[in-house]
């Protein structure tokens, strides 16, 4: 009657060092360990700080909250702002900005009516707009049955 | 690319499945069913607010338009209380839906739902989660506001699931007690991927060998990493066992009047899951998107982040529990009782269809059975307006009598005349078995069977027809013109062309004269015109009627006569009309016995069903319904209204039409207290229920 839920076991994550899984160390290191060339060639004074803060900057940003990293979080909740401004201003900087980032300014209106939609399959067939043929050769003369969506008006012969 | 089939399910009540064993087969169930899935699905959950309040209007029309002063007084009484209900519960409506992604035939899968849950699935567009226009907005925490005028409509807020912690999941814990928070929400289960086998063994066991690797160059201890290797090696031996590996997540959208409250039930909501999966409140564009969860929407254009979480069929099976949440549902029909544990009024309509539905009702003397059955009479009566005949052995007619001031017909030995042969029929033919039945009974044997009882049988009918053919049309024969038993003696002793056909008439009228005219022990209750008043007389509508036959208690023979007279003209009537009218028989077993006015009952079952009267049969044991002929009595009555059976477990252990009871089921049966009943609506489901009454129907039925 009951069941003990697993953990991910379609993912993997090992463990690490100081609570940080190995995957993000491990991701920090190569950033760092990338800026620091870079700024080897360019800016050999600085290299190595500005390597340890971009590691550092890199395992913090990629720390998960709410199941997305910490810098998806912020892009998200910057781009929910935007959408908010270019919905508010249709003209404005945010909204050539949200325009720029194809962030379309309809998620910031819900209609009920499109957003709870039917499938097609359960939409009532309309059959007004459908004519009805006898034989399938009657095609040609274009006489045929049709379903009309009120009753006709009397006409005097 | 293949469309969405949307599908509303009934819940059903997990009460009747609350056993170890129940659940362990509802779970084996559900998973069955989720390991068949190919393609997209989601479940979802609404709970909404729900009020009396179209009862209480239905009720107010009613007022409005009857002119019986009588039924206005109940009409007035019964909205009181559903006022008083109103005012005291704050009840909610549960729908459950489906939605899947696959080609298959809607009908088919319908069906199969429907088997696999054991409730009524249909396919139907699933209900908006909301109404009209609705703005996102950020301050002072991301939601959606009602735009433009709001109309009594809420604030939402959407949550979705990111972590599923290693806890344990069971059909009470965690997600019904978010149904018991007992505010607006709604619920959906996505399942955007259900793997292969082959797939799913092959994902898993790469898994382990990443883990293997890792833990063999580990130093120290990993608990983590070893605990995954179990985890995926238990997934392993159950998909290995049959179950299919799913993706799956979990979202929640919340609704309240105001921000402050949606503050709290958010964090409400986070809180009751947290031991068991964790929720994040969508912002921005993802809270847009996450709306479409709620709908017909593929997993793919709701497009949220993934946090989707691997769980396998039997645990996923667990998800679906909001299916054994039964709340408010229709407020159409009669107040049929409160659900045991929800403590939310079931109504039932039984009048949906054209024809009329009959009931079988069994319980133990002094469960309730009388009770509920004058509550239930007096209910449709007032509410409905649908009349009633209550046929009853023991005297209590009485007090319904007395409630609505109707006639109480008593029928007794020594003052009651039923003449047999008063019309009842429309054709001299039927007419004509219908009387040689009734002698039948008189005689205690039947006329049939044998070379002498086959004469016995033409004679007596020749002698019946001979009478009435007499009549120039049958339908016009008064029962003060119909013939009496000692005339159809007479002209039975004068039939026959041989001397031994003319003796065994001449035998079989004077066995019938000696017990029906003269002196003998029945003359005074059969020979002669009928003395009670069962005609229409002219009227549209006939008004309740209590007939009870107490006092006939000492002769089970004159008994049966007398309810099968009374139940003939009530048949006759119904003819007439389609009017709905109820027919309740209590102790419907003194009928059943006699064998020949158990053919009777059946037929006339049938034709009740037909002209919309509603039979009801009332007896102690469910046996005496599944016993020879009486079972087809008791397969016309789709629905069963089961009191305390501690005497006759056994048939609903071993009778087929019981098959759809579990061991809950049956233990329910076998312990109801007083006033607790099981109802059981065949093709629409089965509630545990207590039967409620209102203090006027107290006060008026406190004596039985």
């Amino acid at each position: 009657m009951a069941a003990d839920f697993k953990s991910h076991i379609l993912s993997r994550d090992e463990k690490g060092f100081g609570g940080i899984p190995f995957k993000r160390l491990l991701f920090g290191g190569i950033a760092g360990g990338l800026t620091y060339t870079v700024f080897r060639l360019a800016l050999p004074n600085i290299a190595v700080p500005v390597g340890i803060v971009v590691a550092l900057v890199m395992i913090v940003m990629t720390a998960p909250r709410g199941g997305l990293p910490l810098w998806m979080r912020l892009w998200l909740n910057l781009r929910g702002r935007l959408l908010l401004t270019a919905a508010q201003n249709p003209s404005s900087i945010a909204a050539e900005l949200a325009k720029m980032l194809s962030l379309s300014t309809d998620a910031a209106m819900l209609d009920s009516s499109r957003v709870f939609a039917p499938p097609a399959g359960l939409v009532e067939v309309d059959l007004s707009e459908w004519v009805t043929f006898a034989r399938a050769r009657d095609l040609d003369r274009g006489d045929g049955l049709v379903f009309v969506a009120t009753p006709l008006d009397e006409e005097a012969l | 690319m293949t469309n969405a089939r949307t599908f509303l399910i009934e819940p059903f009540d997990i009460m009747l499945h609350a056993t170890e064993e129940g659940v362990s087969a509802l779970q084996a169930r559900f998973s069955t069913w989720l390991r068949t899935l190919s393609g997209e699905a989601r479940f979802l959950c609404w709970q909404m607010p729900a009020t009396l309040d179209g009862k209480i209007a239905t009720l107010d029309e009613a007022e409005l338009v009857t002119d019986d002063d009588q039924r206005r007084d109940l009409l007035v009484e019964y909205r009181r209380e559903y006022e008083r209900m109103n005012n005291g519960a704050e009840y909610q409506r549960a729908l459950c839906g489906m939605a899947l992604w696959n080609d298959q035939n809607p009908r088919a899968i319908a069906g199969g739902l429907s088997s696999s849950f054991d409730t009524p699935v249909t396919e139907a567009a699933f209900p908006a989660l909301f109404e009209g226009q609705y703005e996102l907005r950020d301050r002072p925490f991301w939601h959606l506001a009602p735009s433009g005028r709001p109309g009594g409509r809420p604030y939402w807020a959407v949550l979705t699931s990111y972590e599923f912690a290693p806890s344990t999941w069971n059909f009470f814990r965690p997600l019904p007690p978010l149904l018991r928070l007992n505010f607006p929400l709604a619920l959906a289960v996505d399942i955007p991927k259900t793997y292969d086998r082959n797939a799913a063994v092959d994902a898993v066991e790469s898994i382990i060998q990443a883990y293997q690797v890792h833990l063999a160059g580990v130093r120290g201890e990993d608990s983590r990493s070893v605990q995954r290797v179990t985890d995926c090696r238990r997934a392993l031996q159950e998909i290995n066992n049959g179950d299919a590996l799913h993706l799956v997540q979990i979202a929640v959208a919340v609704a309240a009047d105001d921000l402050d409250t949606l503050k709290e039930r958010v964090a409400a909501v986070v809180n009751e899951t947290r031991a068991w999966f964790s929720l994040r409140q969508e912002m921005g564009e993802l809270l847009s998107r996450a709306v479409g969860f709620f709908s017909a929407k593929r997993t793919k254009e709701v497009n949220l982040p993934e946090t989707t979480w691997p769980v396998t069929s039997r645990e996923l099976a667990l998800m679906l529990a909001p299916l054994g949440y039964r709340k408010l549902s229709t407020t159409d029909g009669v107040l049929r009782g409160e659900a045991v544990g929800g403590a939310y009024p079931v109504f039932h309509n039984s009048w949906r269809d054209k024809r009329a539905t009959h009931e079988v009702w069994v319980g133990q003397s002094g469960y309730g059975k009388t009770f509920a059955l004058n509550c239930y009479l007096t209910r449709e009566y007032a509410e409905n307006g649908i009349s009633f005949d209550f046929l009853e052995p023991m005297g209590h007619g009485r007090h319904i009598a007395e409630a609505f001031g109707l006639p109480w017909y008593v029928l007794s030995a020594k003052a009651t005349r039923l003449n047999p042969q008063d019309v009842m029929f429309p054709t001299l033919l039927e007419q004509v078995s219908h009387t040689t039945r009734l002698y039948e009974t008189v005689l205690g044997r039947q006329l049939s069977g044998g070379q002498r009882e086959n004469l016995e049988r033409g004679l007596l009918g020749e002698a019946l027809e001979t009478l009435y053919r007499g009549f120039p049309d049958l339908n016009r024969v008064s029962p003060d013109l119909a013939p009496t038993c000692a005339t159809v003696c007479d002209v039975l002793s004068q039939l026959g062309d041989k001397p031994a056909i003319q003796a065994i008439a001449r035998d079989l009228a004077d066995e019938i004269a000696g017990l029906c005219t003269g002196s003998g022990p029945w003359s005074s209750f059969l020979n002669g015109t009928t003395n009670i008043d069962l005609t229409r007389g002219g009227r549209d509508w006939i008004s309740p009627r209590v007939f009870s036959f107490h006092e006939l208690e000492g002769d089970p023979i004159l008994q049966a006569l007398a309810y099968t007279q009374v139940l003939s003209a009530i048949r006759r009537d119904s003819l007439i009309d389609e009017q709905p009218r109820i027919i309740a028989v209590d102790e419907v077993y003194r009928l059943m016995r006699h064998p020949s006015l158990l053919d009777f009952l059946i037929e006339a079952a049938k034709t009740f069903r037909t002209r919309r009267k509603k039979a009801l049969m009332v007896d102690q044991q469910m046996s005496v319904f599944l016993e020879g002929k009486s079972r087809l009595i008791f397969e016309n009555c789709p629905i069963r209204v089961i009191f305390s059976q501690r005497q006759g477990m056994n048939v609903f252990r071993d009778d087929a039409a019981f098959a759809h009871f579990n061991q809950q089921h049956r233990d329910i049966i076998a312990q109801l207290p007083r006033f607790h009943f099981v109802l059981d609506i065949q093709d629409e489901g089965l509630w545990y229920l207590f039967g409620k009454a209102t203090p006027g129907e107290l006060a008026r039925f406190r004596t039985t």
